[in-house]
């Protein structure tokens, strides 16, 4: 039975000093969106099509989820990404709003 | 109003001259939701809390603006309007419809807002007064219009997919 030589050249280890982990694992802010009595559904759903970039399913299910339960957590984000989303959906007028996931 | 066709790059509509004239005046009525309309947060103790609301204000401001002066130079166009048949064929680039709907949608909860916000069943039951009918009529036909730009964009969008 041949022995394997030793390899010549050993493979570095990262140290992982700055990983992503802040963004996985730190509990983040959760973007909510809440029922309200006047923007049209169609209209929601596209609009979450458009700030998120989801296919129209996707999108029709957050939709109704805000219809019927009044409100859908759409994403959770780090602070920044969570405020971007929200300008994004008020600028459409939704009701959305950031909350710190707890 | 009716649908026409389109290019890679914009749209065709066909609008008798009041549906013309209905489309502009309500565009006109733009903006009707404060800027103060939105909060960030329901939570009160976010970091820099205050700082980040105003910061909110200040974008959806100008974002406000930007469209406003929008409005008052693209319908001004020499070819935006051209007379056909019946009235006058509109046209529209894709990224136009996204600030149209916003903008008619801005109207309509604008309208809504001044009429005291009312529920959705309370809605269909707003008598019209000297003071209450000119904001129903505004939340109507500004939601006729995003209803018909709505149809449009899923009528598109399954034509691209068929």
């Amino acid at each position: 039975m041949a022995t394997e030589a030793p390899p010549v050249v050993l493979p570095e280890i990262e140290h992982a000093d700055q990983t992503d982990s802040k963004t996985s694992f730190e509990p983040g802010f959760l973007v909510i969106c809440w029922d309200d009595p006047i923007n049209l559904m169609d209209y929601v759903t596209h609009v979450f099509q458009e700030v998120f970039r989801w296919e129209r399913q996707r999108a029709e299910k957050h939709m109704l989820e805000v219809h019927h339960k009044g409100k859908s957590v759409l994403t959770r984000e780090s602070l920044e990404k969570a405020e971007f989303y929200v300008h994004q959906l008020q600028k459409y007028n939704l009701h959305a709003t950031m909350e710190p996931n707890q | 109003m009716k649908f026409i066709g389109r290019n890679e790059e914009q749209l065709v509509f066909e609008m008798t001259a009041r549906e013309k004239s209905l489309f502009l005046a309500i565009l006109g009525l733009y903006p009707q939701v404060p800027e103060s309309h939105h909060r960030l947060s329901q939570q009160v103790d976010l970091p820099d809390a205050q700082a980040n609301q105003r910061l909110l204000e200040e974008s959806v401001k100008a974002q406000k603006a930007e469209s406003q002066k929008w409005i008052t130079t693209a319908f001004k166009e020499p070819d935006r309007f051209k007379p056909g048949k019946t009235g006058f064929y509109l046209t529209i680039k894709r990224p136009e419809l996204e600030m149209l709907l916003q903008i008619f949608n801005d109207v309509r909860i604008g309208s809504w807002l001044t009429l005291g916000s009312p529920a959705a069943g309370q809605k269909k039951k707003l008598v019209p007064n000297p003071q209450t009918a000119p904001f129903i009529q505004r939340m109507e036909l500004a939601g006729a219009f995003e209803m018909f730009f709505l149809k449009t964009i899923r009528d598109e969008a399954a034509d691209t997919t068929a």
